[in-house]
């Protein structure tokens, strides 16, 4: 028995010593830890004179991966323990001679990569760009902005603006942490809402949380340039945080014809699951949210995670989490995922205002949607990509033929998830030559896949080209 | 020790077993069910008919024996048979091969499954694959049988160089008509094909295994039908969904068999003219077993579909007056979800389940409507977004301890007619047949296709749950908004305005509660009282909203109230060289060419928004816009003592004219009669919009509210309903005494009346250029209304009172003998109701009319706000606990294993549970396998 207690002590003493370890400890910036968004940029190389951006595959353009990692065991310093670290991804023309034509290209080492790499605050979320290629006019204006990378921080309930260099590099200068709404926590989703020209050129970034007071949604949007007609009324920084009715809001997309920005939620109860929007041309009232869209009325049991729209704008490809509603409407609380799909939804402005919200087709996916994203097919509807952190799958769903082609899931040879574990981040990559690649953060190995489509009109064909980073 | 441990858990489980339906079979996301003739170690040498569950997530199948709920354990007796599969199943289909062995007992059957994702040998593990893998139901130990498997690539190649690019769809199983011994899998793949590999039983196999036919590969069906447009090939289509042709009730198998099939595609019909609905494949096959002289044709269900379901079904007798009551001639319906993206009120159908009738020579698909209304049948409304369906017949043993017999359908053996009970809330009842839709709000609905509906949960005629208007005392939502209570003659206020009152032109179950006698007056007004408030109570009785067609819905009358969608809607004023105003809804964006252009944000001019002109549209007065200018030079903004807040400068306008898009304003917009406000203390003092130069539009930002000129009639979620004209002007110039009726009164009949009109011609005006602008616009506006307000489902109770069937009890608010069913062709309406205006002194005297005694105007918005239901619960089961994003439903005739037992239908849930329940229990009898 005196053995065992002081085995139990030993034990104990170790893991209390380890804790003690990491809390100050810098993040490395020579790996990806528990990465999560992911952007991308494209710049021509040796450019100094803004814009700097390029087509990606054209001669001359450089494709940079921002790849932000959350720190999310905390290892590392807790109050800035997360990087967002920006490489260069290599062209197909930099491949090994001694590969095969579909070998999986490895590259563990993102040194030689890397372009630029900066602290910020633990438990990173989203990313979002803004230059010239996300939001034509910010460069180029009559007002000419500076690049700059857009990423919330949940442990310090932060929203870092990094400025981006023409080298590719990052930066955090003095302004470069701003403080959110101190009464809402875990900011998380990131998106810029951009358009306009000359006067009416406006640029706004929208945070999401996913925890607010008596569980209502709330929407905080960083003016970056206000139209003139709004001036008036509205200032740059930080504005009031916009009340978006019941349930946090997870992730945003934003639409620029109807110029909406459009909303998942998070988990508040079974019998609730809202898409819900924002009209940007019309001032924000904190008294009177938008009626959302409640997807509950045709799924039970399911929360809604990652969103991306058309090409067209016509329709919202949502994550679904399913769950067991009844359960959970026993029980009161959110029960374990039991599978995931992807919901295709109308977002169609209705006459009357708002949004048709039609649920036009649920597909099954795997377990644990995470990330939702866009793959554009010139003259035919998109490609879907989905990822799903609960089984470690990737899967591609055809909108044009309403079938699943494509799925990534386990490796029967290794009998490990062929994109890592808990794949989570994605980012789209379209090539002058037509080609696409898919970028899937594993969350769970820490390194970032590059799934190739040679012809995005036959996702069958998908491969798996690249993996950046090491293993962990 | 460990002996005694294993027979005290074999006893505990056993005890387990005979104390709750929980079979302890773990199933893992199970995908798909089907049942099948076979042998088992569970039952030795003897063919039993079992069901197989594919388990998505564990990659196999498991065996349940439904006549006792009991999974078919595996060689070590303690856990379930794992029946391994290539990763992913997600498809099954079994068929009986229709032969018998020598002493004329059952042989096993054939049992396919496949999955949407196979092994390949590329670096991704899940490339979809085209692979069949076939079950040995001979077997005991039952395993996938590998030298049967089929590779549909390696097999179709030489037919079809690209059939690698397709995917399978579907798959079901059919024996052969009129070649016992054989039957073939069909599986729908897409690129418009359908894939055909035809089984047989191996005559030299004692234990009468399957085998491929004998040099018969498999065979490629081009799923295609040809229209007068496109002959020969035709046009492919994708099998989203096969169902087989259930027997006919009576008679004997023909040749071929029918399949039926879902799909989004274009097909063609029996006239070649181009449809959207069900392929209808009528199977043929060559003496050799290979398909031969296939037909396929498309019913028309007037919209694509994702699931289909085919049975046999006996509707209700012919004079809908015993609704319990069945016809006795069965025919075949096909059933079928529409698909939601080309459904609802903005297309030809709603959305739903659309009834077939493939065999009706006189229907080109979708079955007409049994009250000779609308041009087809209405769909039946499933809760939930459809996963899975099925249809399912009575028992084929309907012995005489069957419960669901009874004395008004008894079965009739020259059609072969009978029933099965089906249990709702309110009481069971007898169904030819029941479908089976299985949906992601996690619950099976159970449709009554014979009683054109969903089995019904609640009463539609009686008790609160009835359809109509809900009253105030059982929940319902019941304001009246104007001026502070008016009517009571309490105001005391030296303003006094008159209001908007209902006749009450029903005088059904709502006398007048001193007298006893039918009410005559306007129910809002209390004449023999002087009580307060002002009764909220009894507008139910003034508002008529019939069963079948009233909706789940709060809706609100308001005078001059705002169009639904067109308040504060971002805009613009707009001038033109000649000095013409407008108001456009758009905002600054870019063309396709990156040049600044305006992005309209809504056709303003659509005319199911219901703005209405004073030039060209059907009224001859304009509706006003509010016009909430962001030009505060122009406009100065203001204090509102009303809400206490600061706002902007409104300038109000009539719409006196529509115009068409334009580069200014490519949404449309309307015509209005000025650009500043001329009223003394205007907020515009100038014109806010300048004259432009030539050739160039000038234009100001704006908010945009638009209010009507009259009556406005909107429901929250019907949105946009007309407009109702005012049928009378009731003042009382004295209120004391009370009169009854009042002093004057002007009268003039005009019911509003929210009912479904015939969609086409309206739908031919609104196309047809060479009509005056103003009759197309009319047309458009009826027709966006028409199909919000088509018939929503089919009463099943019995008439009210003492119809022809003396015990029912009497209707809340139908007259004695109602047909629910049948309403008269005046009542068949979501709303109707007649409106007038009151006015009469207030408490101190001060009259609502002017000093030459004419009435003064209403305020904006004074009116009704009142709810409505449809009555309908639609009836479902789900599992005991959990139970969740159902993915397969089936049916197994019960009766095969005991002649007392009825059907029973399965669902695969994807929490792991794979429920049984019959039709005819609410909850006591399921069957749970998790």
């Amino acid at each position: 028995m005196a053995t065992k207690h002081a085995k139990f002590l030993a034990l104990a003493a170790l893991l209390a010593g380890c804790g003690d370890i990491a809390r100050d400890a810098a993040p490395p910036t020579d790996r990806f830890r528990f990465p999560v968004g992911l952007a991308l940029r494209h710049l021509k190389a040796s450019c100094t004179a803004a814009p700097c951006t390029c087509v990606a595959g054209t001669p001359g353009c450089q494709t940079v991966l921002h790849v932000v990692s959350s720190n999310f065991d905390l290892t590392y310093d807790t109050d800035e323990g997360g990087t967002l670290i920006a490489l260069r991804v290599p062209e197909p023309s930099e491949r090994p001679a001694t590969l095969g034509p579909r070998d999986l290209w490895d590259i563990p080492d993102i040194v030689p990569y890397r372009l630029g790499a900066v602290r910020i605050g633990s438990f990173g979320g989203e990313v979002s760009l803004l230059d010239e290629e996300h939001c034509a006019g910010w460069e180029t204006g009559a007002a000419p902005g500076a690049p700059a990378a857009f990423v919330a921080s949940r442990s310090r309930d932060r929203l870092y603006r990094l400025t981006l260099g023409n080298d590719g590099s990052l930066g955090c200068g003095d302004d470069c942490r701003t403080a959110l709404d101190p009464d809402l926590r875990d900011p998380y989703g990131v998106t810029l809402a951009c358009g306009g020209s000359g006067t009416g050129f406006a640029a706004s970034v929208y945070v999401t949380y996913l925890s607010t007071p008596l569980n209502v949604g709330f929407l905080s949007e960083l003016a970056l340039k206000v139209p003139d007609r709004l001036a008036a009324a509205k200032s740059p920084g930080l504005q009031p945080a916009i009340n978006i009715g019941l349930d946090a809001a997870r992730s945003a997309a934003f639409e620029p014809l109807s110029q909406r920005v459009f909303m998942t939620g998070a988990f508040s109860g079974p019998g609730y699951m809202p898409l819900r929007w924002l009209d940007l041309p019309y001032p924000p009232s904190s008294t009177n949210p938008p009626p959302p869209v409640d997807l509950a009325t045709r799924v039970f049991g399911a929360e809604t995670t990652g969103i991306a729209l058309s090409s067209d704008g016509t329709r919202a490809y949502v994550g679904l989490r399913l769950y067991d509603g009844y359960t959970a409407a026993l029980v009161g609380g959110r029960t374990p995922d039991i599978g995931g799909a992807l919901a295709v939804i109308d977002v169609t402005p209705a006459p009357t205002g708002g949004i048709n919200g039609q649920l036009l087709s649920l597909v099954p996916v795997g377990v644990g949607p995470t990330e939702v994203r866009v793959i554009p097919r010139p003259g035919l509807a998109d490609l879907v990509a989905v990822s799903c952190n609960g089984d470690g799958s990737v899967w591609l769903y055809d909108d044009a033929s309403g079938l699943v082609p494509r799925v990534f899931g386990i490796d029967q040879a290794s009998g490990t998830p062929l994109l890592g574990k808990q794949p989570a981040g994605l980012a789209v990559e379209r090539r002058a030559d037509g080609s696409v690649r898919l970028y899937v953060g594993s969350f769970g190995s820490h390194f970032v896949s590059v799934i190739r489509l040679d012809d995005p009109t036959d996702p069958r064909s998908a491969w798996v080209e690249m993996r950046l980073g090491m293993a962990q | 020790m460990n002996r005694r441990f294993l027979a005290g858990a074999a006893l505990l489980l056993a005890a387990c077993s005979s104390s709750t339906p929980q079979l302890g079979g773990a199933v893992r996301r199970p995908a798909a069910v089907a049942f099948f003739e076979g042998v088992t170690t569970k039952l030795p040498g003897q063919v039993h008919r079992y069901m197989a569950v594919a388990a998505f997530g564990g990659d196999e199948l498991r065996i349940v024996d439904p006549a006792d709920d009991k999974v078919v354990v595996g060689p070590g007796l303690v856990f379930p048979l794992s029946v391994p599969t290539a990763p992913g199943p997600v498809f099954l289909a079994a068929a009986d091969l229709e032969d018998t062995d020598a002493g004329g007992g059952p042989l096993p059957g054939l049992l396919v499954v496949a999955g949407q994702q196979a092994p390949a040998a590329s670096s991704s593990p899940l490339q979809p694959s085209l692979r069949l893998e076939v079950v040995a139901t001979w077997q005991e130990l039952t395993t996938v049988a590998p030298a049967l498997a089929v590779d549909l690539v390696q097999e179709l190649a030489p037919a079809d160089p690209s059939i690698g690019d397709a995917q399978l769809l579907s798959l079901a199983a059919l024996p052969l008509p009129g070649q016992p011994g054989r039957a073939c899998v069909v599986a729908g793949l897409s690129g418009g094909r359908l894939a055909v590999v035809t089984f047989e039983r191996d005559p030299t196999s004692p234990a009468h295994a399957l085998r491929r036919v004998p040099g018969l590969p498999a065979r490629l069906v081009p799923a295609r039908t040809v229209t007068a447009a496109s002959p020969a090939p035709g046009i492919p289509f994708d099998p989203l969904d096969l169902a087989l042709e259930p027997p006919p009730p009576v008679g004997a198998l023909g040749t071929t068999r029918r399949l039926f099939a879902a799909t989004g595609e274009v097909l063609g019909d029996r006239g070649g003219a181009a449809v959207h609905g069900v392929a209808e494949i009528t199977a043929g096959f060559a003496p050799d077993g290979s398909p031969a002289g296939w037909s396929i044709r498309g019913l028309d269900a007037l919209a694509p579909t994702r699931l289909v379901a085919a049975q046999y079904v006996a509707d209700r007798e012919p004079t809908f007056q015993d609704a319990d009551k069945l016809d006795t001639a069965l025919h075949l319906e096909v059933f079928a979800v529409l698909d939601e993206a080309a459904c609802g009120p903005h297309f030809a159908i709603g959305c739903g389940v659309a009834t077939l009738v493939p065999d009706d020579p006189t229907r080109n698909g979708i079955a007409a409507d049994p009250t000779g209304e609308l041009p087809y049948r209405a769909p039946i409304y499933v809760p939930g977004y459809p996963l899975a369906m099925t249809a399912a017949p009575p028992p084929w043993r309907n012995g005489a301890g069957d419960p669901s017999v009874d004395s008004k359908n008894p079965p009739d053996p020259a059609t072969g007619f009978r029933v099965m009970t089906m249990g709702t809330v309110t009481g069971n009842r007898d169904a030819s047949a029941v479908v089976a839709v299985a949906s992601a709000s996690g619950v099976v609905t159970l449709l009554d296709p014979g009683r054109y509906s969903a089995a019904n949960d609640v009463s539609q005629l009686r008790s609160s749950s009835r359809a109509g208007v809900l009253p105030r005392a059982e929940g319902g939502v019941t304001t009246i908004l104007g001026p502070a209570t008016p009517l009571d003659g309490t105001a005391n206020t030296t303003q006094n305005e008159p209001v908007l009152v209902l006749w009450n032109d029903r005088q059904l179950a709502h006398p007048d509660p001193v007298s006893g006698l039918p009410t005559t007056h306007l129910k809002t007004v209390d004449y023999t009282s002087l009580t307060v408030p002002v009764p909220l109570t009894g507008i139910e009785a003034n508002i008529t909203s019939t069963p079948g067609y009233a909706q789940d819905d709060t809706w609100s009358i308001r005078w001059q109230g705002t169009l639904p969608g067109l308040n504060l809607r971002q805009g613009v004023v707009g001038r033109d060289p000649d000095g013409t105003a407008w108001v456009a809804a758009q905002a600054r964006g870019f063309d396709a060419g990156g040049s600044p252009a305006w992005i309209s944000t809504l056709d303003i001019t659509d005319p199911e928004l219901g703005v209405r002109s004073r030039d060209g549209g059907p009224t001859t007065v304009g509706d006003t816009v509010l016009i909430d200018v962001i030009d505060t030079t122009a406009c100065p903004e203001h204090y509102d003592a009303t809400t206490g807040s600061t706002v902007l400068g409104q300038l109000k306008a009539t719409v006196v004219d529509f115009l068409p898009p334009s580069p200014a304003h490519p949404g449309g917009a309307l015509k209005i009669d000025r650009v500043a406000d001329p009223a003394p203390g205007a907020d515009c003092p100038g014109a806010i919009v300048p004259l432009p130069p030539a050739g160039a539009v000038a234009t100001t930002d704006a908010y945009l509210t638009l209010r009507t000129s009259d009556a406005l009639v909107t429901g929250k979620g019907f949105g946009y309903a007309g407009r109702a004209r005012i049928s009378g002007t009731i003042v009382d110039v004295n209120p004391s005494p009370i009169d009854n009726p009042p002093d004057t009164a002007t009268i003039v009949a005009d019911t509003y009346a929210l009912r479904w009109e015939p969609e086409a011609p309206l739908e031919a005006i609104a196309a047809d250029t060479t009509q005056p602008v103003a009759a197309r616009r009319g047309a458009a506006e009826r027709l966006a209304i028409a199909r919000k307000a088509r018939r929503n489902n089919y009463p099943s109770d019995n008439p009210c009172g003492a119809g022809i069937i003396v015990s029912e009890p009497v209707c809340a608010d139908w007259p004695t003998g109602w047909n629910p069913i049948l309403p008269a062709a005046d009542d068949r309406v979501v709303l109707k109701f007649r409106l007038a205006v009151f006015c009469r002194p207030n408490k101190l005297a001060v009259p609502c009319t002017d000093a030459s005694g004419a009435v003064l105007p209403m305020t904006q918005d004074t009116g009704f706000v009142f709810s409505t239901q449809r009555g309908v619960k639609e009836s479902s089961r789900r599992a005991p606990s959990g139970g969740s994003f159902p993915r397969a439903v089936g049916w197994n005739d019960q009766s095969v294993y005991d002649p007392t037992l009825t059907t029973r239908f399965v669902a695969c849930f994807t929490d792991d549970q794979v429920v049984a329940f019959p039709p005819s229990s609410l909850t006591g009898s399921n069957a749970v396998n998790r």
